[in-house]
């Protein structure tokens, strides 16, 4: 499982790169097609849309590699033993946190599907797909956030055995 | 529960979340999402917060951001850091402490394409350490300065906290750029001549090398050579004249400049060979789409917050009693200041920001103060805060590249950083004294 997860999050993580040249080459097509009278409609509103699924791909990579920023002042004042505790507790909430954005994501994709809802234009481009890719990069962030709280539940019980000779 | 006691449950639970380690983007998504649950009901609550993951960053404007970290990341990646320096070097060259000067004029032209401080510190960090720990210079001044100056990719634009600002404020993103650039070139000369004084006083801060003595004496053929040296930045400065030419020409939107200036330093970083694998390229670009997740976690949270916090009314009923308070205005200023300059100590800019723009901003315009002239007070404290102890990231950057066997410890670090300290409170108070040098370029370019 946890290889699995790790493996995903790689490969979101590479894909989401390649996206960030799209989303670049998307809005250099827009300005360019502009100036040279020829415009190309919905290039920033597909730059929006890629920038989206970058942002929520991306986000179970960062928790995999414990980049998301937190206060760590408070946990480096305590003995080690409240401070494994403590970080057992935060990535609890942190997991509650995911579980409640990833049902809130879900539910909106779900109701955007339902309504056809689409960003209006000359060119009219439903927004029930990315809110789709964002659910499945919502599903990873929650299940590399249960394996951080899996992580940090061991070390605790680690914590608790006594040292054998 | 009343909505006010709502607001202030609301910082509280941030406050307490934050506290325990919490990654902060998630904080500020379960403070706010606990307190509209308890106001609305848990069904809008999670309405609310559904709506908010897509249409609070969803717009055109917030591409600039992952564009400005591309942008960044294909010029740290493609050579063009290694090109300031040297030309900052050729200028500096003669004068005392001429390498330390260097780093500060070359981070400050390094600015024009890198937008974060961190990145900038760790990249001259790598860079310029490893010569000047040749030359002997003092291993605290140095890292000092290096980790004091990488704050100035914040102040130069394209500022990515700029742009951060400016989407949470409502404010001209244009406007806020031309309003960094001067204070952020007075920043680079306080420094450059504290560096002269402190060498100028104690030459064994910074030992020049003997020059040969046929290179002592300015002849033409050296200032070519220099002059030549110095052309090296010309990449950088090209890309800067790309962004903000076309962003205060009208050409592009800044999330267009932002483009358009990624483009153009992927360009340099082939033309010139830097990037020599597909490999090269692909790192960078994961690199800032790994930044760009990080940054939006904390973007979307803060911004799902704020609106809480603005639905609890808790801003307008403080700005409210503030306005009442028998003191100047400049007395809840500098009360301000002091708190986000505490905050800076401990805190990220990014959640210093969403955790008091959403309160004060309403209470600074009704003051009569000018939010740009604030952006570029507000930045310098966070960049002040970059270089405190206990939380100064770019500390912590700067001894995630010292090398090991020059054993520089942090408390050092910071001691090193403690006379750019000293100068960036003054440029502060400059700041604060006179709001013209940091609105006079902005009014200028764009009325």
């Amino acid at each position: 499982m946890k290889a699995f997860v790790h493996r995903v999050n790689r490969v979101l993580a590479g894909f989401s790169g390649w996206l960030m040249l799209a989303m670049m080459l998307l809005l250099v097509a827009d300005f360019t097609g502009r100036k040279m009278d020829m415009p190309l409609h919905g290039m920033a509103e597909l730059s929006v849309f890629v920038m989206m699924i970058v942002i929520y791909l991306g986000f179970a990579h960062c928790e995999e590699h414990k980049e998301h920023v937190g206060l760590e002042i408070v946990l480096n004042l305590l003995r080690p033993k409240a401070r494994i505790m403590l970080v057992a507790v935060s990535q609890l909430l942190a997991v509650g946190t995911i579980g409640l954005l990833f049902y809130a994501v879900t539910t909106d994709a779900w109701s955007a599907f339902q309504t056809k809802s689409a960003i209006e234009g000359t060119v009219e481009l439903p927004i029930w797909p990315t809110k789709f890719v964002m659910v499945v990069g919502m599903v990873f962030f929650f299940l590399q956030g249960l394996l951080n709280l899996i992580e940090a539940i061991r070390r605790m019980r680690q914590d608790d055995q006594p040292i054998s000779e | 529960m009343d909505f006010l006691t709502g607001g202030i449950l609301c910082i509280g639970l941030l406050l307490i979340t934050m506290a325990i380690g919490m990654p902060i983007g998630l904080a500020f998504l379960l403070g706010g999402f606990l307190v509209s649950g308890l106001l609305l009901g848990f069904g809008s609550s999670l309405t609310l917060l559904g709506q908010a993951a897509y249409f609070s960053v969803a717009a055109p404007t917030w591409a600039a951001i992952p564009l400005f970290i591309l942008m960044g990341s294909f010029a740290s990646g493609g050579g063009l850091a290694r090109r300031a320096y040297n030309g900052a070097h050729a200028v500096s060259r003669g004068l005392p402490g001429s390498l330390l000067i260097a780093t500060c004029l070359s981070c400050g032209v390094f600015g024009a394409v890198s937008g974060s401080s961190i990145a900038t510190t760790a990249i001259f960090g790598k860079m310029a350490l490893p010569e000047m720990n040749r030359l002997r210079y003092d291993k605290a001044l140095s890292v000092g300065c290096i980790a004091s100056a990488g704050t100035f990719a914040s102040m130069i634009p394209p500022s990515m906290m700029m742009v951060v600002y400016a989407l949470f404020t409502q404010q001209s993103i244009g406007k806020l750029f031309a309003a960094g650039i001067l204070p952020g070139l007075l920043t680079a000369c306080v420094y450059a001549a504290l560096i002269v004084i402190l060498v100028k006083r104690k030459p064994h801060l910074a030992p020049e090398p003997e020059v040969p003595a046929a290179a002592r004496s300015d002849s033409p053929p050296i200032i070519v050579h220099r002059a030549r040296e110095a052309l090296q930045m010309w990449p950088v400065i090209g890309i800067a004249v790309i962004v903000l030419g076309g962003l205060y020409t009208g050409w592009f939107t800044p999330t267009e400049a932002a483009a358009a200036g990624a483009l153009a330093t992927l360009g340099f970083g082939l033309l010139f060979g830097e990037f020599r694998t597909l490999g090269d390229v692909t790192r960078a670009m994961q690199e800032s789409a790994n930044v760009t997740a990080m940054l939006f976690l904390i973007n979307i949270g803060a911004l799902f917050y704020s609106r809480v916090l603005a639905m609890t009314r808790l801003p307008t009923e403080l700005t409210m009693m503030l306005l009442t308070w028998d003191v100047p205005p400049i007395v809840i200023l500098l009360g301000i200041m002091a708190i986000m300059f505490f905050l800076g100590m401990i805190m990220v800019p990014i959640g210093i920001y969403a955790l008091t723009l959403p309160i004060i901003m309403p209470l600074l315009t009704k003051l009569g103060y000018d939010p740009i002239w604030f952006g570029v007070i507000a930045l310098k404290l966070t960049e002040i805060g970059a270089i405190t102890p206990p939380v100064g990231l770019n500390v912590f950057a700067i001894k995630g590249v010292i090398p090991k066997a020059m054993n520089v410890s942090l408390e050092q670090i910071y001691k090193g950083c403690l006379p750019f300290l000293l100068c960036d409170v003054v440029v502060l108070a400059i700041l604060v004294a006179f709001p013209q040098i940091s609105l006079w370029l902005p009014n200028l370019l764009l009325g």
